[in-house]
């Protein structure tokens, strides 16, 4: 087992490594250089030559990007062409909020989708079914814009029970995870964007298990834990449910990565200071930096999930077993 | 005494042209202390029969009547409550492992514990020893106990599979077709431990099977299953060798002898009729190289020690040199 998860580590350090070479590409491959996207094209051919000295720009590609991930493996992400921050600083202010909002929802809506799916399995056929998954569809169908939208107008501004935006009331602030997690003004903010998530989200988790629990209720070993006369209890949870939750454990920490650069739209829609958030704003402002940090970050997370929906499926399902026996 | 009688037993499936008749009036007894042979083709409900004795039967089927008489109660009108209580501690199981009847993500242990204990009522240390002497009975190294099933071999699982099914000490074991994924060494093997288990623990058991060489291996009796009913009823070796019913005769012709001479394998043109309108008479009737014209309008019933349902028993032995020509069997 610690074998295995160290040649994994080894792999997800190979493709981190993958995917800041190719950030660092992509943004040399952007058209004109920095200093037209960000700075005056006014500046006399000098100045010009003057600030790209000054960013390192002038040295040869191989150089730069030498600099770039020593910096990396440093934490420095450069600094923000338009709020004179370092990246990393902006990233590490917006992550608390995206890792806050991403494992509300998205626990929320797994442990629902879970319980959920393995209810409707249980009693398949009849009117709970016939009711139940198409309001679990539509929700996972419906866009996110719109249903935050609806919620926004809905418990926000119609009733006022619920703020229209952002992570905390004016002239409040907060530093770390732990500020966060005892305040009760954030949670309060947190409610609305967090439940769009997660009526968006437990469609997959709610399907999935269904359809497996399905599948695994008709296999040759619960047949057997029937006839051996455990209680319905045993063959449902320990047998049944313990076997068709392999697939939604992936899915749960893939949908983990993939919610911290996914937030984009909810994020926007609740002016939440997130990740996402940062992400936009720094595209439209053609903040690089600021962008390629988030890239990075975003990737980085996504990656990591991976990585970690890969251990925990092997705990999960021993005869998932890469490289543990050569 | 039979410590088992099913009488009359008819298990339908729910389909949508209608109730498919699997197990059609089946008579059965089973005497303690011996393995019964259930024999017969895909699709003769033998398979249905062992399930329903043991009361999991698929969603769409049900037990639509008869009687199932296991020491002295019958199971099918038996409240689930009471049918849990004999569940696996007095009737247990034998499954063709190949088919994942074990978990696939619990350890050995853990579903030998299981038994031991939510069934058996046994403490945990008093369990984990038995689990080992269970191991130890059926050949396999008690440290085995703390693998999955996958890093078991077939010969191994199913192994596995029968200390479950002996971990309570019950009198009667069904073994729904224990050998057929494995190849003929692991087989013998097997069905070794299989016997040795049941002549040392005094059970009884039932050996669902299509493979006429294992009931010759291993039982005591065989009933041969055809189209839902028991065709022929007996000791294996009145049946095997002196076969009444005109479809055993055709069997035995069918499968390759391994001591005997050079035989030439003789087909049973056709095909088993459709359970879902069988028909009224005999069902083998339609397949019969000596069909009579009662046959097709009149069921025929068994009597004896060894029985067949034919109205031609009494001309057995001559029916027996004609069934032994080849020409006999060729379609009409």
């Amino acid at each position: 087992m610690a074998r295995r998860a160290l040649g994994r580590l080894g792999h997800l350090l190979f493709v981190l490594w993958a995917v800041s070479s190719l950030t660092f590409i992509l943004f040399r491959l952007t058209p004109g250089d920095p200093t037209l996207n960000f700075l005056s094209p006014s500046f006399s051919e000098e100045t010009r030559a003057a600030l790209l000295k000054g960013f390192g720009l002038d040295k040869p590609l191989w150089e730069q990007y030498f600099i770039y991930m020593n910096n990396l493996l440093h934490g420095d992400l450069g600094q923000s062409f338009l709020q004179g921050k370092p990246v990393a600083v902006l990233l590490a202010d917006a992550l608390p909020n995206t890792v806050l909002l991403t494992l509300v929802s998205l626990t929320a809506a797994y442990a629902f989708g879970i319980v959920a799916g393995a209810f409707l399995a249980f009693r398949r056929g009849g009117v709970v079914e016939a009711v139940s998954i198409p309001a679990a569809l539509a929700t996972r169908a419906a866009p996110e814009f719109w249903l935050g939208m609806l919620l926004l107008a809905a418990l926000a501004f119609q009733t006022g029970w619920f703020p229209t935006g952002g992570a905390l009331s004016p002239g409040r602030e907060m530093n770390s995870f732990a500020d966060r997690f005892v305040s009760a003004d954030f949670w309060w903010h947190l409610a609305l964007p967090a439940l769009t998530l997660m009526l968006y989200l437990q469609g997959l988790p709610l399907l999935l298990m269904r359809a497996t629990m399905l599948e695994v209720l008709n296999d040759e070993f619960i047949v057997m834990a029937k006839m051996k006369g455990l209680s319905r209890w045993s063959v449902v949870m320990r047998h049944a449910a313990r076997n068709a939750l392999l697939p939604v454990v992936t899915a749960f920490a893939l949908g983990l990565g993939a919610s911290i650069g996914g937030n984009v739209v909810v994020e926007t829609v609740f002016a939440w200071p997130g990740i996402g958030r940062v992400l936009v704003q720094a595209v439209q402002s053609a903040d690089y930096p600021l962008a390629q940090g988030a890239f990075i970050l975003i990737a980085a997370s996504l990656v990591t999930m991976n990585t970690a929906a890969d251990l925990a499926y092997a705990a999960l399902d021993p005869r998932v077993a890469v490289g543990a026996k050569r | 005494m039979s410590m088992l009688s099913v009488r009359d037993l008819v298990v339908t499936y729910a389909t949508r042209a209608g109730p498919v008749r699997a197990v059609d009036g089946v008579d059965l007894d089973i005497p303690a202390g011996s393995i019964t042979g259930l024999v017969g083709e895909s699709g003769c409900g033998k398979s249905t029969l062992g399930r329903a004795l043991m009361g999991v039967l698929p969603e769409a089927g049900k037990i639509a009547g008869g009687q199932i008489v296991f020491e002295g109660a019958d199971l099918v009108a038996l409240s689930p409550t009471a049918r849990r209580a004999i569940a696996w501690r007095r009737l247990s199981f034998i499954p063709q492992t190949a088919m994942n009847a074990l978990d696939p993500v619990q350890r050995l242990r853990a579903q030998m514990l299981e038994v031991l204990v939510e069934r058996g009522g046994l403490g945990k240390a008093e369990a984990l020893a038995r689990a080992s002497e269970l191991f130890h009975l059926v050949g396999l190294d008690p440290i085995r106990l703390s693998d999955y099933p996958h890093q078991f071999s077939g010969g191994m699982r199913q192994r596995a599979s029968i200390a479950l099914a002996l971990a309570l000490e019950p009198a009667l074991v069904i073994a729904d077709e224990p050998v057929t994924a494995l190849d003929v060494i692991v087989q013998r093997q097997v069905l070794d431990v299989m016997r040795n288990l049941q002549a040392r623990l005094g059970l009884a058991m039932i050996l669902v099977t299509h493979d006429i060489a294992v009931v010759a291996y291993a039982c005591d009796r065989v009933a041969v299953m055809y189209a839902g009913r028991i065709v022929e009823a007996g000791p294996v070796a009145d049946v095997l060798e002196n076969p009444l019913h005109p479809y055993t005769m055709g069997l035995t012709h069918a499968f390759p002898d391994l001591y005997g001479d050079d035989m030439t394998l003789v087909p049973i043109d056709g095909t088993p009729p459709s359970l879902l309108h069988p028909p009224a008479g005999c069902r083998f009737a339609a397949r019969c190289p000596f069909v009579q014209p009662r046959c097709a309008d009149e069921p025929p019933v068994m009597t004896g020690d060894h029985q067949a349902a034919c109205w031609r028993v009494d001309e057995a032995a001559e029916l027996r040199a004609l069934a032994a020509t080849p020409a006999t069997w060729l379609p009409k």
